[in-house]
């Protein structure tokens, strides 16, 4: 495996997949991305013009009090400018986390809460939801336990593989974190009143951006998840070298316990926040890391930013599914996994593997 | 406002739950002189915010499992009228926003205060009509006719306010 990816990895930079050879990938999703908000913008219960939109935005954007309905200001500023910032951060975040996973454990079917992040999120907002805390502090708690979650798979890794932080170690003491976590869930779920707890629980779980405000999930978000990505594309090169092995990667001047701290890191920060804020949404870090390679081959200074643009563009289509399809939201994790599952079985009933 | 308002009923705020039509909500809705502004079938139905502002309820009636963080009532419509988006509803702009009352059972679900709820309802969407309905008194006599239980005023108070009557 380790031999494998390597070589395809040394010939990825020269030698990406055929048919997009001469097509600047990366602007090319620049501008799908930039289309995708513009059209978020624009759909919804009620749609709006772009001249509309533009105004809204710009009067805002210049300190000025825009001159349409208010009804139509509040639904383009306060609802929906939040909701699609909110979907293309998580996107983005969750993407590029695991498309720097996949790297780094050279494992296909890795995905940004392999170590237990959403696990000790979830736990975290149904604890804060059992004890009546607010939403900041529901947000705050997932937050916290989903990076406490992570430090503890890393420091028992660790200790269990003697020191070596063995790839294999870690990814075991993930699940077994992960699945703590699930019983954790499943407790406070048990214990929760039935008749309002347990909901409120419950739709935590599914996910979803119906509820993001600016000052209330946004804020807190911009940071850890800004913070990570620069983590990530500072580590994007090394990432590639990293596929070689630890002890190859430490023959070319790479530290590789310190490029696997700083991925960690990174990816916890991004993965945690982003649960935090929408809760679980499942396969955006799976799939869209293999897509992004697909279309610009597997050399992780170009997979990585690829992956953090179309998993923003794919999770910004489906929160616009999500919020005007029906009369009611549809649950964005349940939308994320019914559209990724059988895309990721088309993919592999077509023979792309783009890992290999 | 139009002779039967329009009600929006909120089950809960974060995530935004409301009630469809259907169901016993929906009844005693309509008992009361009123129209379900959430025109979808079924109870506790997940809706967005922007679904809400264009219903454009008349009236909001914030059921108290919508309560966050131990909040009371008044705390409760105190956060929507602060709101950015709540408190642009017509409904919440004009203080046609109110709290359910409940009891030994929330009254707005499927329990026997329900007789009383639709009493309530009816008050609180046309206080015109009822204008020697007090509320107290009929609640105090309900429990004592039906659950031979003494209320003092004060507890009485306390349900109509959502609050635990203790």
């Amino acid at each position: 495996m380790t031999a494998t990816v390597a070589t395809e990895t040394g010939a990825g930079a020269a030698n990406p997949p055929r048919r997009w050879h001469r097509l600047p990938a990366l602007t090319v999703l620049t501008i799908l991305l930039v289309a995708g908000i513009v059209l978020s913008f624009a759909v919804g219960v009620t749609a709006y013009s772009p001249q509309v939109i533009g105004s809204v935005l710009l009067a805002h954007l210049t300190g000025h009090t825009p001159d349409v309905a208010i009804a139509d200001d509040t639904t383009i500023w306060l609802v929906r400018m939040p909701r699609i910032t909110a979907a293309v951060l998580v996107g983005a975040a969750l993407a590029a986390a695991g498309a720097a996973y996949q790297s780094l454990f050279r494992n296909p079917m890795v995905s940004p809460d392999l170590l237990g992040a959403s696990g000790g999120a979830g736990v975290g907002a149904a604890l804060g939801i059992l004890l009546s805390w607010n939403n900041t502090a529901v947000q705050l708690a997932a937050f916290a336990l989903g990076l406490a979650a992570v430090l503890l798979t890393y420091a028992v890794g660790t200790a269990v593989g003697r020191g070596t932080e063995s790839t294999l170690t870690l990814v075991l003491t993930g699940i077994v974190v992960a699945s703590l976590c699930s019983a954790l869930i499943s407790l406070t779920k048990y214990v929760a009143d039935p008749e309002d707890k347990l909901p409120q629980i419950t739709f935590w779980l599914l996910g979803g951006l119906d509820t993001v405000t600016i000052r209330n999930n946004l804020l807190p978000i911009i940071a850890p998840i800004a913070a990570g990505m620069v983590m990530l594309l500072l580590s994007r090169w090394r990432l590639n070298v990293m596929t070689f092995g630890d002890q190859e990667a430490a023959s070319m001047g790479v530290n590789p316990r310190l490029v696997k701290a700083v991925v960690i890191g990174g990816a916890t920060l991004m993965t945690a926040a982003s649960v935090s804020a929408a809760g679980m949404v499942g396969w955006v870090g799976l799939v869209i890391p293999h897509v992004a390679r697909m279309l610009v081959g597997s050399d992780a200074r170009r997979a990585l930013p690829a992956s953090a643009l179309l998993g923003a563009i794919f999770l910004l289509a489906v929160d616009d599914f999500a919020r005007s399809a029906l009369t009611t939201e549809v649950p964005l994790g349940i939308l994320t996994a019914l559209v990724g599952a059988p895309f990721f079985l088309l993919m592999l009933a077509r023979g792309a593997r783009p890992w290999m | 406002m139009e002779q039967r308002p329009s009600v929006l009923h909120v089950y809960s705020l974060n995530p935004l739950v409301v009630d469809g039509t259907g169901n016993i909500i929906d009844a005693w809705i309509n008992a009361a002189g009123g129209r379900n502004a959430a025109q979808i079938p079924g109870r506790t139905r997940p809706v967005s915010i922007e679904q809400v502002q264009k219903w454009n309820p008349d009236v909001i009636i914030v059921a108290s499992s919508a309560f966050v963080a131990n909040d009371t009532g008044t705390q409760t419509l105190d956060k929507l009228t602060a709101d950015p988006i709540w408190s642009r509803l017509a409904a919440v702009r004009n203080h046609h926003a109110y709290i359910n009352p409940t009891g030994g059972w929330h009254w707005d679900r499927y329990g026997i205060e329900g007789a009383l709820q639709i009493q309530w309802a009816a008050k609180t969407l046309h206080p015109e009509l009822f204008p020697n309905l007090n509320m107290v008194a009929q609640t105090r006599s309900f429990y004592s006719q039906f659950l031979h239980y003494q209320l003092s005023d004060e507890q009485a108070n306390r349900m109509l306010a959502a609050q635990n009557p203790g």
